[in-house]
C-alpha cells in the first residue's frame, strides 16, 4: 500500500514537470492564435482587403538647394545637406487612408537618426504629421502612419536627419494594410528597435516608438498572456488533469516576460555602448563637451570667467526655451542664479546695480544695442552694459 | 592620498551602516546577510547625509577632516550598539541557498544575470554627467551650492530671494527636502570637489540595496531562495527601474527602496511583535519624508499596517472608509492654502479628471516602463481576492499598500497632478516609489501558492480565511 503510494508520487513529480512545460507552451499557442484572430477580425471590419497600391517617391530640392535628390537604378538617392537634412517627395494614391503601414526600405544599413513627415501642398506652410526619432542600423522602418494620414495631404515630404554630407538610398515605398502577418511583423520590428537615451528616459520607457497602442510589444504580450490563460481555464475544464491553467500561466507569463526582456536588454547595450563611446577616456570637461550642449556648457565657462568673485553677483537667466535656461542656470551653479520656470524676467524694478542677466535666443527680451537698454515684453527697459556675447548666447551687467 | 581620502569617505559610512544593521539583525529573530547588507547600504547613504547635517549644524565647513571624524564617531557609536545588543542564535539564520541543485542553480542564473545588469547600469551612470531634467533643476543645484559653501545655505521660493540679502539661494524647488542633494554633496567632499560622474555612485548602491533587500526580504517572509530570485530578477529586470540607476539623480528609487525596507520592518513586526522592526519602520518613515515630499503619503500608509496587525480587517476597512470620508470633509472644509507636505488644496486643484485615466493605464500596462508587471499584479490580486487564504498574514503589507494605490489613483485623477499622466512626465515615477513593495508583496503570495499548493489552486478552497 505505502509502496504504491511511494510510485504514485514519484510519477506525479515525473510527470509534474513535462506536464507544466506543456501548459506553459499550450497557454502561449492559444494566446497567440486567439491574438492573430482578433487581429484577422479587426482588419476584416476596418481595413478592406486589397492589393496595397504603390507610392511615388520624387526628387525633391530644399529651398536653399543645399539637399538634394536624384532617382537611380536602385532607387532615389537622397544627400544630407550641411545641417544633415535629406528631403524627398512622397505622392500617396487615392484610398491612402485604408493602408495604416508605411514601409520604407533602406539599401544597406539605415544611417537615418530621424524621419518626420510633412504635408506639403503648393503655396501652404508644412505640417508635420509623423516624427520618429529612427533606429541605426536597420534597413527596414516599418511605420504605423494611421493618425499621420487623418492629416488629410495627398502630397507629403520626407525628412531625413542623417550624417551631414552623406547619401542613402530609399528603396520604393510601400503601404500596408494591417493583417495579421503584417502587425506581427511589425511587433517584430518593434521589438528590433532601439531607440537612444532621452530627456523622457526617467519618466517613461518607450519599447516602440511607432505602433498603435494594440501592437506596443508589452501590451501585444499582455494580450497574449491573458487570451491564453483565458483558453487554457476553458480546455482545463473539458480536458480535466492533462492541463494546469495556473502552472502554464506562471511558464508563459516568465517567457514572454524574457522575450521582453531581452529586448529591453539589448537596447540598454547599445545605449551603453554609445554612451562609452561618446564619454569613455574623457576628463570632467571633455565629458561635458563631448555631450549635446557643448555650446552651453562653453558659454557658461566665459560667462563664469568674466563674474567678479569679490561679492556675490546675482546672475539672472533667461530664454524662451524652458529647456535652454534650466540648463544654463544648471552650468552657472553654485553661483546664485535665478531661473524661473514658464515666466520671462520679471520686470526692470526687480534688478539692482551689478545684477548679471544671461539672456539665450529665443527670448523675449531684446537689446536696443543704440541706447544700451534691456527691453522687456512689456517695454520697459533697463540700462545694462553688454559683457559677453557667443552665438545666442549674452550676458549683460546692470548699471 | 587623495584616493586613500575618497575610498575612506565613502567607505567610512556604508562601514557604519553595515554595522547598524548587524546590530538591528541582532535584535530580531531572523535575518540573512542579503537582507543586512541591503539594509546596511541604505542605512550607510543615510549615514553619510546624517553626517553632513550634522557638520552643517555645528557650523563646521564639510571638508572631509570634519567628515572622517565623524564618520569614525559614528562607526564607533554602532560598533558599541552591536556589542550591547543580545548576541545572535544560529538558528535564526535564514539560509539563502536552495534545496536542490536545480533550484541552486536558477538562484545563481538570477544572481548572476543581476550582477550582470548592475554593472552595465553602474557603467553608464558613472561615464554620463548628469543630464536629468530634475536632477539639473532642482537637486544637483542645492548640492553644487551646499558643496560650494560647505554648508547647508538656505533655498529659499524666487519671490523670497528677489527681496533678500545675499546669501540666500533659489531654484525651481527650493522647498524640497535635502536627502538627495546631500548624497551627492557627499561623493562630492569625498573627491574634494564635484563631479558630474562620480555623484552618480550612490544611485548604483541604491539599486544593489534594493535588490538585496527585497531577495533577502522576501527569503525573511518565507518565499524559498528561489522563488525569491526569480522575483528579484523580475524587479532588476524593470525598465524604469534600471533607467533610474542609469539616469542617476532622481529621489524615486531611493524613496521606493525606503518605503520597501519600512514595510518589511513592519511585517517582521506583525509576526514577532519585537519592538526594533517597529522603531526601524518609524525611523525609515521620517526618513520617506526627508527624501522627497510624497514620501510623507506613503509614509502614512504604514499607520495603516500597523492597524492591520491589531485590528481585526473588517473593523479596520470600516475605520480606513470612516478615515477616507472624514478626509474627503477636511479636503471641503479646509482653507485652500493649507499646506500638505508641500502641496496646497489650492494648488492641487482638486476635482475628477477621468480622462486621465486612459493616460494611466496607457503609462502602466502599454507603453513597456513595468513590461509585464501590470498584468500580473492584477493576476495577484485577482488571486487575493478570490483566495484570501493566500493573504493570511500578509495585512500589514497588503492594506497599506492598498491605501498607497488608493492615493495614487487620486493623485491621477482627482487633482490636478492628472497632466503627469497625461503627458507621462510622473505617473510611472511616482509608481516607481510603490512598485518594489508591491511586487514584494505578490512575491509572497506567489510563494505561498507555489510552495503550499504547488500552484494548484483548489488546495487552496478548504484553507482557512483571511483574519
Amino acid at each position: 500500500m505505502k509502496t504504491a503510494s511511494v510510485n504514485s508520487r514519484q510519477s506525479q513529480r515525473f510527470l509534474a514537470f513535462p506536464r507544466v512545460l506543456l501548459s506553459g507552451l499550450l497557454t502561449l499557442i492559444l494566446g497567440i492564435v486567439i491574438a492573430i484572430a482578433l487581429l484577422q477580425v479587426y482588419s476584416f471590419a476596418i481595413f478592406p482587403s486589397e492589393l496595397p497600391p504603390s507610392v511615388e517617391l520624387e526628387p525633391l530640392l530644399a529651398a536653399d538647394g543645399a539637399s538634394r535628390t536624384v532617382m537611380t537604378e536602385a532607387g532615389l538617392a537622397v544627400y544630407a545637406d550641411g545641417r544633415g537634412r535629406g528631403l524627398a517627395r512622397l505622392r500617396l494614391p487615392e484610398h491612402y487612408l485604408r493602408y495604416p503601414f508605411l514601409q520604407i526600405s533602406l539599401k544597406g544599413r539605415s544611417i537615418v537618426d530621424g524621419i518626420a513627415l510633412r504635408t506639403a501642398t503648393e503655396g501652404a506652410t508644412p505640417r508635420l504629421l509623423f516624427a520618429l526619432q529612427a533606429p541605426r542600423q536597420q534597413n527596414i522602418l516599418f511605420l504605423w502612419v494611421s493618425e499621420a494620414w487623418q492629416g488629410g495631404a495627398q502630397e507629403l515630404r520626407v525628412d531625413l536627419r542623417l550624417p551631414p554630407g552623406s547619401r542613402i538610398i530609399l528603396e520604393p515605398i510601400q503601404l500596408r494594410q494591417l493583417s495579421p502577418l503584417v502587425a506581427l511583423r511589425h511587433v517584430f520590428y518593434s521589438l528590433t528597435q532601439s531607440s537612444p537615451w532621452s530627456q523622457a528616459s526617467p519618466n517613461f520607457y518607450r519599447a516602440s516608438q511607432s505602433s498603435p497602442f494594440f501592437l506596443k510589444p508589452a501590451f501585444f504580450t499582455a494580450c497574449i498572456f491573458m487570451a491564453g490563460c483565458v483558453a487554457m481555464i476553458f480546455l482545463s475544464r473539458l480536458c480535466g488533469w492533462m492541463l494546469s491553467p495556473t502552472r502554464g500561466a506562471v511558464v508563459a507569463m516568465l517567457v514572454l516576460w524574457t522575450v521582453l526582456d531581452l529586448r529591453w536588454q539589448w537596447e540598454l547595450l547599445n545605449n551603453v555602448q554609445q554612451t562609452m563611446a561618446v564619454y569613455w577616456g574623457k576628463d570632467e570637461r571633455q565629458k561635458q563637451l563631448a555631450g549635446p550642449e557643448r555650446n552651453l556648457v562653453l558659454a557658461a565657462e566665459e560667462i563664469r570667467s568674466v563674474l567678479t568673485t569679490e561679492s556675490e553677483p546675482r546672475i539672472f537667466v533667461s530664454s524662451s526655451i524652458e529647456f535652454l535656461g534650466m540648463r544654463m542656470a544648471y552650468y552657472l551653479f553654485p553661483y546664485n542664479v535665478f531661473w524661473e520656470r514658464d515666466e520671462p524676467l520679471r520686470g526692470p524694478s526687480y534688478f539692482q546695480k551689478d545684477d548679471f542677466i544671461v539672456l539665450l535666443q529665443p527670448s523675449e527680451m531684446r537689446m536696443n544695442t543704440a541706447t544700451n537698454e534691456l527691453l522687456f515684453p512689456d517695454d520697459s527697459t533697463l540700462p545694462v552694459i553688454p559683457v559677453f556675447g557667443r552665438g545666442s548666447v549674452a550676458l549683460f551687467q546692470v548699471k | 592620498m587623495a584616493a586613500t581620502q575618497y575610498l575612506l569617505i565613502v567607505c567610512l559610512p556604508l562601514l557604519g551602516g553595515m554595522v547598524l544593521a548587524m546590530s538591528y539583525a541582532r535584535c530580531c529573530r531572523k535575518y540573512n546577510k542579503a537582507n543586512i547588507v541591503g539594509l546596511g547600504l541604505l542605512f550607510g547613504m543615510l549615514l553619510a547625509t546624517l553626517i553632513l547635517r550634522l557638520q552643517s549644524g555645528l557650523q563646521l565647513s564639510f571638508q572631509p577632516g570634519f567628515f572622517l571624524l565623524f564618520g569614525l564617531l559614528a562607526l564607533v557609536a554602532a560598533i558599541v550598539l552591536l556589542r550591547a545588543c543580545p548576541s545572535r542564535e544560529l538558528s535564526s539564520v535564514v539560509p539563502m541557498h536552495g534545496h536542490s541543485f536545480a533550484q541552486n542553480l536558477l538562484i545563481l542564473v538570477c544572481l548572476l544575470l543581476l550582477a550582470v545588469r548592475l554593472a552595465l547600469l553602474a557603467e553608464e551612470a558613472l561615464a554620463r554627467p548628469l543630464s536629468g531634467w530634475d536632477v539639473t533643476m532642482h537637486w544637483a543645484t542645492k548640492a553644487k551650492v551646499w558643496l560650494d559653501n560647505g554648508a547647508l545655505v538656505p533655498f529659499v521660493s524666487n519671490d523670497s530671494w528677489l527681496i533678500s540679502e545675499s546669501g540666500v539661494f533659489t531654484d525651481h524647488h527650493p522647498n524640497y527636502p535635502g536627502t538627495i542633494p546631500l548624497l551627492q554633496v557627499w561623493m562630492g567632499v569625498a573627491l574634494g570637489g564635484w563631479s558630474e560622474t562620480a555623484v552618480n555612485l550612490p544611485w548604483v548602491l541604491t539599486g544593489l540595496a534594493l535588490l538585496l533587500l527585497f531577495f533577502g526580504g522576501a527569503v525573511l517572509a518565507g518565499a524559498s531562495p528561489a522563488t525569491a530570485a526569480v522575483f528579484t530578477y523580475l524587479l532588476g529586470s524593470l525598465p524604469l527601474l534600471n533607467s533610474h540607476i542609469a539616469f542617476a539623480g532622481y529621489a524615486d528609487l531611493l524613496l521606493g527602496t525606503c518605503y520597501l525596507a519600512a514595510l518589511q520592518a513592519l511585517l517582521l513586526w506583525s509576526g514577532n511583535r519585537n519592538t526594533p522592526p517597529l522603531i526601524l519602520a518609524s525611523l525609515l518613515a521620517v526618513t520617506a519624508m526627508a527624501i522627497k515630499n510624497e514620501g510623507f503619503f506613503w509614509s502614512s500608509t504604514l499607520l495603516a499596517g500597523v492597524m492591520a496587525t491589531l485590528i481585526p480587517i473588517r473593523r479596520l476597512l470600516i475605520l480606513l472608509a470612516v478615515g477616507a470620508a472624514v478626509l474627503a470633509l477636511f479636503l471641503v472644509v479646509l482653507p485652500g492654502d493649507f499646506t500638505l507636505a508641500g502641496h496646497s488644496l489650492t494648488r492641487l486643484e482638486l476635482g475628477l479628471r477621468w480622462h486621465a485615466l486612459p493616460a494611466l493605464f496607457q503609462q502602466l500596462f502599454v507603453l513597456g516602463s513595468w513590461h509585464l508587471a501590470g498584468v500580473m499584479l492584477l493576476a495577484a490580486l485577482l488571486i487575493g481576492l478570490r483566495y484570501p487564504a493566500a493573504l493570511k498574514g500578509l495585512g500589514v503589507l497588503a492594506i497599506p499598500l492598498l491605501v498607497a494605490l488608493a492615493m495614487y489613483l487620486f493623485l491621477f485623477t482627482a487633482t490636478r497632478f492628472s497632466y503627469g499622466a497625461i503627458h507621462g512626465t510622473s505617473a510611472n515615477r511616482i509608481a516607481l516609489h510603490l512598485m518594489p513593495s508591491l511586487f514584494f508583496l505578490m512575491t509572497l503570495v506567489m510563494s505561498r501558492l507555489w510552495e503550499q499548493t504547488g500552484l494548484d489552486l483548489g488546495e487552496l478552497e478548504s484553507a482557512p480565511q483571511i483574519d
